[in-house]
């Protein structure tokens, strides 16, 4: 099975309406993990979402002096299973959610999800 | 997913150079460079190798080893990349780093050893990340699946094909910064200059055009039309073709631009101009 890794970066659920306020990454494509411009940001490099000429990122914070413990964490979650069905949240900053026929209801408060405890926020950042 | 970091402490691992974990799928090849350094070489991180990837260069991380063991090295960096599934698939490759980081005070400072999966590891030399530019090709002219646009005194568009028009007019390129690697523009003249009419194309942000852009133009069908090269050279950010009854500006004249790298100056121009009615006119087209 394929795994996806999911990021979304807006605090309201009715602003994700675009591919830099969500996105779902195939695994196989991410290039590389690594630190960027500073000790408490972490990139995930991937293919071109749309196979352009360079490729995309999302930038996550994270905890000081935790790096490459994030990194783990985040490769530990690509090969993990079986018991999964390969959708991987890694990092959701949605506080609030929107509509009222949806699932969860107009303007519940909900709380953010990261995969590590040492994830603080994302944002989706394409080149 | 194979982990390097070059940095002995924790409080500099703050960019790609410093640390990066990379996909063993990525992996091109491994060899001796000297004979105590053995790279490993990647397919780029940053540039989509899916695109020309005959012009992408290739991502590198030299590790030192001991003299005599770079044989060794490659043995035990193929054996633990296939070491699954008694594994996570994080695999330390190496890690300089000897000095913890924190906020909290007391797991700062913190003395560890490095870490390298063959005791003839020795440090990374270096992480070698080109970054997220294009080794531009110039565009093909009717990819964009549009009928061109008419250029006229604004700002083009990237990703758009646009025709010409015979009056004068000033015409300028966007900031290559506000856009990325890869976005090109194309103008085809199917429309000659008229007589005197100047055609410029401003770089109005970025304060120069690519170093080494051309302008080439034709030979033509008078024995006096030699052709012409012009490259462009620091603070050249406009082209000018001027129309001219016997000269420059006609019928199939092109400009090709597409933005190397996404940042200042990034704009690369290939410029082609053909002749019209006699040609005996002498090319004036450049950069200036």
């Amino acid at each position: 099975m394929d795994k996806y890794f999911y990021f979304r970066d807006v605090a309201d659920e009715i602003d994700d309406d675009d591919a830099s306020a969500s996105v779902v990454v195939p695994v196989k494509n991410i290039t590389a993990i690594a630190p960027h411009n500073s000790i408490t940001t972490l990139n995930v490099w991937f293919k071109n979402l749309k196979n352009e000429a360079v490729n995309d990122y999302v930038t996550l914070t994270v905890t000081r002096g935790k790096m490459k413990e994030v990194m783990a964490e985040l490769v530990s979650a690509m090969n993990s299973g079986p018991h999964s069905d390969g959708f991987v949240v890694v990092a959701d900053n949605v506080a609030t959610t929107t509509g009222s026929t949806s699932i969860q209801g107009d303007d519940v408060a909900v709380s953010t999800s990261y995969i590590s405890n040492d994830i603080t926020s994302v944002s989706v950042v394409t080149s | 997913m194979l982990f390097f970091r070059s940095v002995a402490n924790d409080d500099a691992t703050d960019g790609i150079d410093d640390a990066v974990c990379l996909p063993a799928s990525s992996l091109r090849s491994v060899s001796p460079t000297s004979d105590t350094v053995v790279t490993m070489f990647f397919d780029s991180v940053k540039r989509n190798t899916d695109i020309h990837s005959d012009s992408v260069l290739m991502d590198s991380v030299a590790l030192t080893v001991t003299q005599g063991d770079t044989f060794e090295v490659c043995n035990e960096l193929v054996r633990i990349i296939n070491s699954r599934p008694h594994s996570d698939g994080f695999i330390v490759i190496a890690d300089d780093m000897t000095t913890t980081d924190s906020a909290t005070a007391a797991l700062a400072n913190l003395v560890v050893p490095a870490k390298y999966a063959h005791p003839s590891i020795t440090g990374v030399a270096t992480i070698t990340i080109g970054a997220a530019t294009y080794n531009g090709r110039f565009p093909d002219f009717g990819i964009g699946n549009a009928e061109p646009t008419d250029i006229s005194a604004t700002e083009l568009t990237v990703n758009t094909h646009y025709q010409s028009i015979a009056a004068a007019t000033a015409v300028t390129i966007p900031s290559a910064a506000a856009g990325k690697a890869g976005d090109w523009i194309t103008v085809v003249y199917d429309v000659a200059a008229g007589n005197t009419n100047a055609h410029t194309y401003t770089t109005t942000t970025d304060t120069a055009y690519a170093l080494g852009s051309t302008i080439r133009t034709n030979r033509g069908s008078h024995a006096d039309r030699i052709p012409l090269l012009d490259i462009s050279e620091a603070a050249d950010n406009v082209i000018t073709i001027t129309g001219a009854t016997n000269g420059d500006g006609g019928l199939g004249t092109y400009l090709k631009f597409v933005n190397l790298t996404g940042a200042a100056q990034g704009w690369a121009a290939e410029v082609y101009v053909t002749d019209q009615g006699s040609g005996v006119t002498a090319a004036t087209a450049a950069f200036s």
